[in-house]
């Protein structure tokens, strides 16, 4: 199945998301923050999508759109809601937008949706 | 009319000369000096360029400087601008939009607006007062606006009940938002005790026996959730506010949570008998390490300020001005300073 990266500096909302996940049969890789996902996916080239949270230190979820641009297929998972900075991360190349808390569905038709595609 | 204009490339000499000529006073200023530009000369137009989303923060940073929103903010857009960037830009603060190459004559006239609704209402615009976070009314209903969204995350209803009594709570969770650029932040706290503790590891971590830097992860982590909720809430009301990185704390830290004259304070129950407290509370933004470069009027040294030879150039306690604060920019360039944010 494939492969997807959940990058979010809370344990648990790693832990969550990839319960949700897995239970649809993907394979999932977690990171703490921007930073250790780019390791990650040069570690893991077959990453199909990457759910990412936006406020995290060392390196912020923008600043990793910025780093993998269109390459790859990657949705926000955020608590933010802030028009400027969905459309900051629309022309970064982010394919989505989920807004915490989020319910688990969603997360998995979404990644249906992407990864199928 | 006094004139700031924000210049984030090559600004149309021409254009600024006809404003010239009809006797407006232009002030051009670089991104990084237009803020404190605008708080000091208090001018009544603002013209600024705004070419991406960088520029549309720039905005909210010019709107958040004119603090007695006086000033007509007019945002220059490219001519590809779409719907969503000119949306963006109003969001940010923009009372007006034009798209480049606009024509002068189109210029002064919505540069000259501000000037016809004067001469037509007869009076000078009273400055509108920025709202408070504790003045707003969801202020009084943060407890169900916070325990909405918890309720999504730990997939069960929620009981809220108003206060919360002596805190004998042993962990906690704090998320700062800081409202423009104000010298106070607003703090959302979460604490649990034993008994919220182990129901928390048990329902969102599935061990009741989680240890202590997983449940301080699930107290960061529900406070971030907290701070969205507020912050959406608010929104509405004008209260704008930036959220911050959650950080946990120990017993003495959630013990002491809501001792402030501003608290107000929630039980949310998550089972019979088990809760846990949420406090918001205003207080006073923590002292702030800024490049001597981005030093504004307003802001208060920490500590003498020297100079690379030791020559003492301020003393603790100064409360920076505009000159004061350019000099420094200039004297020390690259050094950080410490300073207590601008009230």
């Amino acid at each position: 199945m494939p492969t997807i990266l959940v990058i979010d500096d809370s344990m648990m909302v790693r832990q969550q998301v990839t319960r949700a996940l897995t239970s649809a049969g993907y394979t999932v890789v977690g990171a703490c923050d921007g930073a250790d996902a780019l390791e990650k996916l040069d570690a893991t080239p077959d990453v199909r999508l990457a759910i990412c949270d936006v406020n995290m230190p060392r390196m912020s979820g923008l600043e990793f759109l910025e780093h993998v641009g269109s390459r790859l297929n990657v949705v926000m998972l955020t608590t933010e809601g802030q028009p400027e900075l969905m459309a900051r991360a629309k022309a970064l190349g982010a394919r989505g937008w989920i807004m915490k808390p989020f319910k688990p569905e969603l997360v998995i038709a979404t990644a249906r949706k992407l990864v199928a595609a | 009319m006094r004139i700031v204009v924000v210049n984030t490339s090559t600004v149309c000499e021409r254009t600024l000369g006809v404003l010239r000529e009809r006797g407006h006073t232009i002030d051009v200023q670089k991104l990084d000096a237009a803020a404190a530009a605008i708080r000091v000369r208090a001018p009544e137009v603002v013209l600024a360029w705004l070419h991406d989303g960088e520029c549309i923060s720039l905005m909210r940073d010019v709107s958040a400087a004119d603090v007695g929103k006086t000033a007509f903010l007019i945002g220059v857009l490219p001519a590809g601008a779409q719907d969503r960037f000119i949306s963006s830009a109003f969001a940010a603060g923009c009372h007006d939009v034009v798209r480049t190459p606009c024509p002068d004559e189109e210029l002064v006239a919505r540069v000259e607006v501000l000037e016809r609704l004067r001469g037509w209402r007869g009076v000078k615009p009273a400055p509108i007062t920025k709202p408070r976070a504790e003045e707003a009314r969801a202020w009084t209903f943060l407890g169900d606006v916070v325990a909405d969204d918890l309720e999504t995350m730990v997939g069960r209803p929620l009981r809220v009940v108003r206060g919360t009594g002596t805190l004998a709570e042993t962990r906690s969770a704090s998320i700062p938002m800081v409202f423009a650029r104000d010298h106070l932040e607003l703090a959302i706290s979460l604490a649990a005790d034993a008994a919220a503790c182990r129901w928390l590891g048990d329902n969102l971590l599935g061990d009741p026996a989680a240890g202590p830097d997983a449940l301080d992860d699930v107290l960061r982590e529900m406070a971030n959730v907290a701070g969205g909720a507020v912050k959406r809430a608010m929104l509405p009301e004008g209260v704008v506010l930036s959220i911050g990185i959650p950080v946990a704390g120990d017993a003495r830290t959630a013990q002491t949570l809501g001792t402030t004259a501003t608290a107000r304070t929630w039980r949310i129950f998550l089972d019979d008998g088990v809760s846990i407290a949420l406090v918001a509370e205003t207080r006073a933004r923590p002292n702030q390490h800024v490049p001597a470069r981005k030093l504004i009027e307003g802001m208060v040294l920490v500590s003498d300020v020297r100079n690379a030879a030791g020559v003492l150039l301020l003393p603790s306690g100064t409360r920076l001005t505009s000159t004061t604060a350019e000099k420094l920019g200039r004297l020390l360039d690259t050094a950080v300073v410490e300073v207590s944010p601008a009230a």
